[in-house]
């Protein structure tokens, strides 16, 4: 017996007198688990190659139900119930493994392996579950090993650069929480969707409507050879209400209304999702003959819901840190310094005005006794979250880590949530000497004046990448964008102009014209009023490179359950350009609605 | 969510549970929920009676075609089609499940068509380089039905983008014919076709989850007794498809057609490293029909006896000389190399290879060879037929097609897009919902005016391996499926894919072989059939072309060939695992139960 499996040993009987199995069938899986592992460490070895010197498994059993409505029918209805493994084994040491090595094969993509993982059983068969572990956990090592091998190979041919280890060490983390994992009430889901797509009755100018409610439970089981271990169930339930109409000019418009929460029975009372929606409404009828803002440079203000969407599109991404992955042929060096992130490089510098911090705080629970549904108490690694101050006095401080060092980030800040970027939990962007609203749009009015602006723009809700899933031309443009290392914020969904007297006239959807995080330190001012926004993270509304070409395996498996929660103030450009969304529209339907005359 | 659940209407899908299995684990908590899920969620709301779909849509199209026709470029055609498909699976291995789910969904394709029957927006389109521009993949677009304003507002929305479309792509297609020299091939876009009224009721799906997975564990956990079994996989599978057509001839047609698959799959490797790779399919248009336990589990047997036997069988070397094909296997090649080349759609364009169209009432088989295509036949000698069908996508009644009479070749399978000396569909349009229809297979019957006996047949091969002077013939028992290439910048050839081959010596005896593919090109691989024998059988599967994937069956006996041709295939080889499999139990578990 080696000693990797005698402190192994050691940890597992740590973790038996700590766990206290709730469930039977939990404990038959954990068992296997434990078992294959042990084993592994101790006997699986190929010839003259690395023992693995960590492996991990996580278990994620997930349930999902989503149903969807047409006014008052059903149009879609999907069930799934299936437990993903997810097997990381690593050769080498923790200064250098095989980890963040890329060995190209014709269906991989180049920055990396998507672990789309490995079905296990269901029932809770302890051979069954064992002989899984034992095929993921042997094509996992054997791939480590190449991995390794051609990583070395590659090392050998290059000049010695400094770089961090591939692998942090961390204090061991274990977590049980009891909870069983919640089956979804179907119809009770089913009956929410249809009552909701019922509020677009008789509204012939909303052209497309359609309500739907999706509902994911998820047990993720976590044990890897270190002693990290946790049972982490999770419920999370979306609802969205969603017209889409034409202004009388053609423009298309369209608006979704969405509600989340930690599990379906936490969701607001049916009255005022069904409000709410109604409100959609009347405002996509009014905006449809709102004006068209062809061309605009000047002051604008992000309120609301925009304000901490334009975080999610712009910030997101480039506040979480990991290594550029190694591709065992050169030519595709050029590929990966796309996927550089951004914000490493102005460590310490001043991203924002010195007025602005930013903290990210996934283990507070409530906001203003609203819960936060970014928060969680342990990630994917295994790893506790934490709070991390992010921005001081405008100054980046940190980035957000998983074990993955990179340049002088060594540890994990515990954001590691299942997908390729490290993301935030819940982050909190306040500024010191923020003025109220009044006065905030007051100088929003004044610096229009000062910039010879016969108005200004407020912008208050701007498109979530979820919403436009059929709007494929714009989706296109934004993930081309991401490709080329621009960001494209997505169209506003409602904006007014406000002139010199602060009168408000709504204008049709406008988009930020090559909008960059630099424009970050041009903030004028903040307001002192903050909002809370929960927004799912999704493939979609993927900012960077890598996430846009490596989100995509968690959406089908019901990743859109990774909530962020930002919690921001509006926000005050000071110039910035903005043009009409589109620059071609359809014209009007030849043919009346069919509801419109009855 | 507070509101107090409705009281909904009758269910019109049938989910049944037994009471909860302590070996299935399945807790009772999730059999109420699933219970409840299935009863409510995958139940229709009939809010609009199941008859009146139809009228709705035929009543909305009648009124979205009027409204267009004071347009400039008026549609000429316009049809609706709604396909639903209610389904669920169970997925399981090595006596275990692993998954359950099930779906509900419902597509609009809408077909709507300006010009005129001579010239229309679906005409083909080059790019400016000259190659050709495929029809674009639309998006599927959901629909509801069990509401007259939803399946009208829904309808109404779309078939003003259609117009769009076709307006947009018409120009284009104006400019193109303007401009480029005719190739001469194409003698329309579209034909006419007769009214057709057609109804029956939807079916319902009648699937027994928890009988399901009682089933796959039962089937599948003969595999857990073999060591060299190293992957298993078993998936059980009901879907109804239910779809309505309409269009502005005057067409109304409502099918339901259920579809109850099992399949189960085993692999190991061989010593080389070789994957080696066999499954069983079982068809059947109810679940009682599906599941015989007998039959099943035999198949099993002789599966992991098959597997057992190929892990030891050596490697074949590339190989010219006689061969016989079994029934299934000979199933399999007329479907992949002459069904696949009888579509009418591939006849039509200059980047077709036309590799057919030029042996009209020419001979291309034996003159004991016939070939037709019937959709109407149900069953052959008591095997449900998947490729059967009332009508096809277009709403035209399927009919038999006279392919091949007495081996010379007679006609195609027509859509309604029409090709030269085929003026009309005789309803084999088909495809796959947000796809374009295309000319498609539907039952193949391979028919032999005076058939020898197998055992006949198989004397034949010896006769032929002595004449050719060769060491061995081939029998090719099991294939598994292939491809075939038909564009013209590509070599008119197929790859069969064999799964279970025999070498054949001069004194009879046989011997397993592995690694190797039937390759070849249609028209000479045709005119090296022999003979053929009297055992037909029935091969269903799911094939995929352009048009989607669609089902479809073929029968055939076993034929001889005087020369084939094998390439070594291409297959998986890793090394084998490293570790044996985990034992029953572990010296090392650690107690860690309550």
């Amino acid at each position: 017996m080696n000693a990797l499996r005698l402190s192994f040993v050691g940890l597992i009987a740590v973790l038996a007198a700590s766990v206290t199995c709730q469930v039977e069938e939990a404990s038959i899986l954990v068992q296997a688990m434990q078992d294959e592992m042990e084993r592994t460490l101790s006997d699986l070895q190929l010839e003259d190659e690395s023992q693995p010197y960590f492996i991990s498994y996580t278990v994620n059993e997930t349930i999902l139900a989503s149903e969807s409505y047409v006014l008052g029918a059903q149009d879609d209805s999907k069930f799934d119930h299936i437990r993903r493994l997810t097997t990381k084994v690593r050769v080498g040491s923790k200064s250098l493994d095989n980890s963040y090595f890329v060995i190209l094969r014709d269906e991989q993509s180049p920055v990396g392996n998507v672990d789309g993982g490995l079905l296990l059983p269901l029932d809770d068969d302890y051979q069954e579950l064992r002989r899984s572990l034992w095929i993921a956990t042997d094509q996992a090592y054997k791939e480590a090993v190449a991995q390794f091998n051609g990583k070395k190979a590659t090392r050998a041919t290059q000049t010695h650069v400094r770089r961090p280890a591939d692998f942090s060490s961390e204090e061991p983390f274990t977590l049980r929480l009891s909870e069983q994992i919640q089956h979804p009430d179907v119809a009770e889901i089913s009956r929410l969707a249809q009552v909701l797509s019922e509020t677009f009755q008789d509204q012939p100018e909303i052209f497309v409507s359609a309500a739907s409610v999706v509902s994911v439970s998820n047990q993720r089981t976590y044990l890897d050879s270190e002693g990290n271990f946790h049972v982490d169930t999770t419920e999370f339930c979306s609802v969205r209400t969603r017209g889409e109409t034409q202004s009388v000019g053609g423009t298309e418009l369209s608006d979704t209304t969405s509600f989340f929460a930690k599990g379906c029975s936490e969701l607001p009372e049916d009255s005022y999702m069904s409000d709410q929606t109604v409100q959609m409404i009347e405002k996509l009828k009014q905006q449809r003959s709102a004006e068209e803002l062809f061309v605009y440079n000047g002051p604008v203000l992000f309120e609301a819901q925009a304000a901490a969407e334009l975080m999610n599109q712009v910030l997101f991404d480039l506040l979480g840190a990991v290594p550029l992955p190694q591709i065992g042929n050169p030519q595709f060096d050029a590929q990966t310094q796309q996927l550089t992130t951004p914000f490493l490089d102005r460590m310490n510098s001043r991203v924002f005005p010195r007025s602005f911090s930013i903290v990210n705080d996934p283990t507070v629970d409530e906001y203003n006794n609203r819960p936060l549904l970014g928060s969680y108490s342990v990630d994917a690694e295994g790893m506790p979250s934490r709070r991390t101050e992010l921005v001081e006095n405008g100054r980046l401080r940190t980035l957000l880590t998983s074990r993955s060092p990179i340049g002088s980030l060594r540890n994990s800040t515990g954001s590691h949530r299942g997908l390729p970027l490290p993301l935030p939990g819940n982050l909190f962007v306040t500024m010191e000497g923020a003025l109220p609203m009044d006065e905030l749009r007051a100088e929003l009015v004044s610096a229009a004046r000062s910039n010879s602006s016969e108005f200004a723009v407020i912008i208050r809700k701007v498109a979530n990448a979820l919403d436009l899933q059929h709007d494929r031309a714009t989706l296109s443009q934004k993930v081309d964008a991401s490709m080329s290392g621009n960001t494209l914020v997505l169209p506003s969904v409602y904006a007014a102009k406000v002139d010199s007297e602060g009168r408000e006239t709504p204008i049709q959807p406008v988009v930020v014209v090559n909008f960059d995080a630099a424009y970050f330190k041009d903030i004028l001012g903040a307001s002192e009023e903050r909002w809370q926004f929960d927004m799912p993270v999704s493939t979609l509304g993927a900012t960077s490179v890598l996430n846009v070409l490596t989100r995509g395996v968690g959406v089908l498996a019901g990743a859109d359950q990774t909530l962020v929660s930002a919690v921001t103030p509006a926000l005050l450009f000071e110039d910035l350009s903005l043009r009409s969304a589109r620059q071609e529209y359809p014209k009007l339907p030849i043919v009346s609605h069919p509801l419109e005359n009855e | 969510m507070n509101s107090k659940n409705k009281e909904l209407s009758t269910s019109t899908t049938i989910y049944k549970f037994g009471p909860c299995s302590c070996v299935g684990r399945i807790p009772t908590q999730l059999a109420i929920a699933l219970v409840t899920f299935f009863t409510f969620a995958l139940s229709a709301l009939p809010v609009l009676a199941d008859q009146d779909v139809l009228k709705v849509m035929y009543d909305e199209l009648q009124r979205s075609f009027k409204g267009y026709q004071d347009q400039p470029e008026p549609p000429y055609f316009l049809s609706y089609e709604i396909t639903e498909d209610v389904a669920a699976t169970v997925v399981g291995s090595f006596g275990v499940v692993n998954e359950r789910n099930s779906t509900v969904s419902r597509y609009l394709d809408v077909d709507l068509r300006v010009g005129g029957f001579n010239l229309d927006n679906t005409h083909p389109l080059r790019s400016g380089q000259g190659t050709p521009i495929p029809e674009a993949v639309s998006t599927p677009q959901s629909i509801a039905v069990d509401s007259a304003d939803a399946l009208r507002a829904t309808l109404w929305y779309h078939t003003d983008k259609a117009y769009r479309n076709a307006l947009t792509r018409f120009t284009r297609v104006k400019s193109a014919v303007q401009t480029a020299v005719s190739s001469g091939l194409l003698p329309g876009d579209f034909s006419r076709a007769p009214v057709a009224r057609y109804e029956e009721d939807t079916i319902n799906l009648d699937v027994d989850l928890e009988e399901w997975s009682s089933k796959i564990r039962l089937y599948t956990k003969p595999f857990t007794e073999f060591e060299f079994i190293e992957t298993n996989g078993a998936i059980a599978t009901g879907d109804i498809e239910t779809r309505w057509i309409v269009n502005s001839e005057g067409t109304r047609v409502k099918v339901s057609k259920p579809f109850y698959r099992l399949r189960i799959e085993a692999a190991t490797k061989a010593d080389d490293g070789m994957v080696l790779s066999l499954g069983r399919t079982f068809d059947a248009t109810s679940p009682d029909r599906l599941f015989d336990d007998e039959k099943i589990l035999s198949a099993v047997r002789s599966l992991i006896d098959e597997l057992a036997a190929l892990q030891e069988a050596p490697l074949i070397d590339p190989y010219t000389g006689p061969a016989m094909l079994s029934a299934k296997a000979s199933a399999v090649f007329f479907h992949e190399v002459l069904g696949h080349r009888l579509v009418g759609h591939r006849q039509r364009t200059i980047d077709d290879n036309l590799s057919l169209r030029d042996y009209i009432d020419k001979r291309i088989l034996p003159p004991t060879f016939s070939v037709y295509f019937d959709p109407a036949v149900e069953t052959y000698q008591g095997v449900e037929l998947l490729g059967s069908y009332k009508y096809d996508n277009q709403g035209v009644k399927g009919r038999r097609v006279n392919a091949v009479r007495n081996g010379v070749l007679r006609g195609f399978l027509m859509s309604r897009t029409p090709i030269f000396g085929f003026p009309h569909s005789n309803g084999h349009g088909r495809k796959n919902f947000a796809h374009s229809v295309q000319s498609r297979q539907s039952n193949l019957f391979v028919e032999i005016s005076s058939p020898h006996s197998k055992e006949e047949l198989e004397g034949m091969l010896l006769d032929r391996i002595n004449e050719q002077g060769k060491e061995f013939g081939l029998y090719f028992e099991d294939v598994e499926g292939g491809f075939n290439l038909s564009e013209r910048n590509m070599p008119n050839a197929f790859n069969i894919s064999p799964i279970l081959v025999y070498k054949v010596y001069p004194d009879a005896t046989r011997e397993l072989v592995r690694g190797v593919d039937l390759i070849g090109t249609p028209l000479t691989f045709f005119s090296r059939i022999e003979a053929g024998a009297s055992d037909y059988e029935v091969w269903n599967q799911i094939s995929v072309a352009e048009s989607g994937q669609v089902p479809v069956s073929s029968i055939a006996p076993s034929i001889l060939i005087s020369q084939v041709e094998v390439q070594k295939n291409e297959s998986s080889r890793t090394i084998p695992r490293i570790l044996p499999p985990p034992g029953e139990s572990s010296d090392t578990r650690l107690d860690i139960q309550p």
